[in-house]
C-alpha cells in the first residue's frame, strides 16, 4: 500500500461515522455525529474535503438522493463505505491500538 | 420566515467560487443546517472555510494543471496588456507624456485606461478560464492569486513608480487599476465556466 493510499486522522473519523451511519450518511448528519463524537465543531467543507479524498482512495462511494425543500431544493450526496475502505479500516485498528499500548502516559501516568 | 432564509450573497459566493464538485451538496448541508437554527455568522464561516478548503484541496488534487493555468494565465496578461495597454500608450502617448511633469491628466484618461486594464484582465480570465475546462474555478483562484501577489511583489520590490498601472506614480491609481485588474479576472473567469456548455 502506498502512502497515498493510508487513512488520516480524519479521514478514519470520517469512514467511522459513515460505517455508524450506514444507509442515511450525507453531509448533516455526517457532521453532526462527528461533532457528537468529538465534542468539537467540524465544518462541512473539511468533512466534503476528507469524504472527496475518500473517495479518491476507492474507499467510499457516493449517489445522490432526492432533493429537498429545507435544502432550497438541493439534492442530498449519499455516502457509502466500499469493501475496500473497511479492510483498510479493519487492517488501521490493530496497528493503533499497537501504538497505543505501553504508553503510560495516555493511562494517567506522567505527560 | 424571512429570517431562515441563508444569506443569498454567501450562498452565490460558494456557488460561483466554490472549487468543490460537491458544492451544490455543500449549500444543500449548509443550508439544511441553518434552518435548524444556525446562526448568519456560522452560515458565513462555513462559506468561507469551505472556500479556502476547496480551493487548497482542489489545487493540490490538480497540481500540475494549476502550475499551468498560472504560466499560462500570466503569459496571456502579458500578451494582451502589451497589446491593449501597448495601444492604449500608442494613442494617447503625447498627453500621457505631458502629463509625466504636471500630473493633471483629464479624467477621461483614466477611465480610457482603467477600461483598457479592465478588458485585459477579463481577456485574460476568460481565455485562462477557457483553456482550463472542468477545472476552471480552483485554476482562477490561483491565477488570480498569483497575480495578486506580483503587483504587491511588484510595489514592493520595484516601486509603484515603474509600473503603467500607476501612470506616471499615483499610488491611488496603481491600487485602482490593480483592483480593476483583479476584479476582470475574476469575472472573465467566471464567464468562462457560466457560459461553457455542459459536458456530454
Amino acid at each position: 500500500m502506498t502512502k497515498r493510499d493510508q487513512l488520516g486522522s480524519f479521514e478514519l473519523m470520517v469512514i467511522l461515522v459513515l460505517i455508524r451511519l450506514g444507509e442515511n450518511a450525507y453531509g448533516v448528519p455526517i457532521c453532526e455525529e462527528l461533532e457528537k463524537r468529538t465534542g468539537r465543531d467540524v465544518s462541512v467543507g473539511s468533512v466534503y474535503a476528507a469524504l472527496e479524498r475518500l473517495e479518491d482512495k476507492g474507499f467510499v462511494t457516493s449517489e445522490l438522493g432526492e432533493p429537498t425543500p429545507e435544502r432550497g431544493g438541493r439534492a442530498k450526496k449519499y455516502f457509502h463505505v466500499t469493501a475496500r475502505g473497511l479492510k483498510e479500516v479493519r487492517e488501521t485498528q490493530p496497528s493503533l491500538v499497537k501504538l497505543w499500548q505501553g504508553l503510560p502516559e495516555l493511562h494517567g501516568g506522567r505527560a | 420566515m424571512t429570517t431562515h432564509q441563508p444569506p443569498s450573497l454567501a450562498q452565490w459566493l460558494l456557488g460561483h467560487f466554490g472549487s468543490s464538485p460537491n458544492n451544490e451538496a455543500v449549500i444543500g448541508d449548509l443550508d439544511e443546517r441553518y434552518r435548524e437554527g444556525r446562526s448568519r455568522t456560522w452560515y458565513w464561516r462555513q462559506i468561507f472555510i469551505a472556500l479556502i478548503v476547496g480551493f487548497i484541496h482542489e489545487t493540490w488534487r490538480h497540481k500540475i494543471l494549476a502550475l499551468r493555468a498560472v504560466i499560462v494565465g500570466n503569459i496571456i496578461l502579458y500578451r494582451v496588456a502589451n497589446l491593449l495597454i501597448g495601444c492604449f500608450g500608442r494613442l494617447f502617448n503625447g498627453t500621457v507624456r505631458t502629463t509625466a511633469t504636471d500630473r493633471q491628466l483629464p479624467m477621461w484618461i483614466y477611465i480610457a485606461f482603467a477600461f483598457a486594464v479592465c478588458l485585459t484582465g477579463w481577456a485574460g480570465g476568460w481565455l485562462t478560464g477557457r483553456f482550463h475546462r472542468n477545472y476552471e474555478r480552483p485554476v482562477m483562484l490561483l491565477y488570480t492569486l498569483s497575480v495578486v501577489l506580483y503587483l504587491a511583489g511588484f510595489a514592493i520590490a520595484a516601486g509603484i513608480n515603474y509600473s503603467p498601472l500607476s501612470m506616471g506614480g499615483s499610488p491611488e491609481c496603481y491600487l485602482l487599476n490593480s483592483a480593476v485588474l483583479v476584479g476582470s479576472i475574476l469575472l472573465g473567469g467566471l464567464h468562462a465556466y457560466t457560459t461553457r456548455p455542459a459536458a456530454v
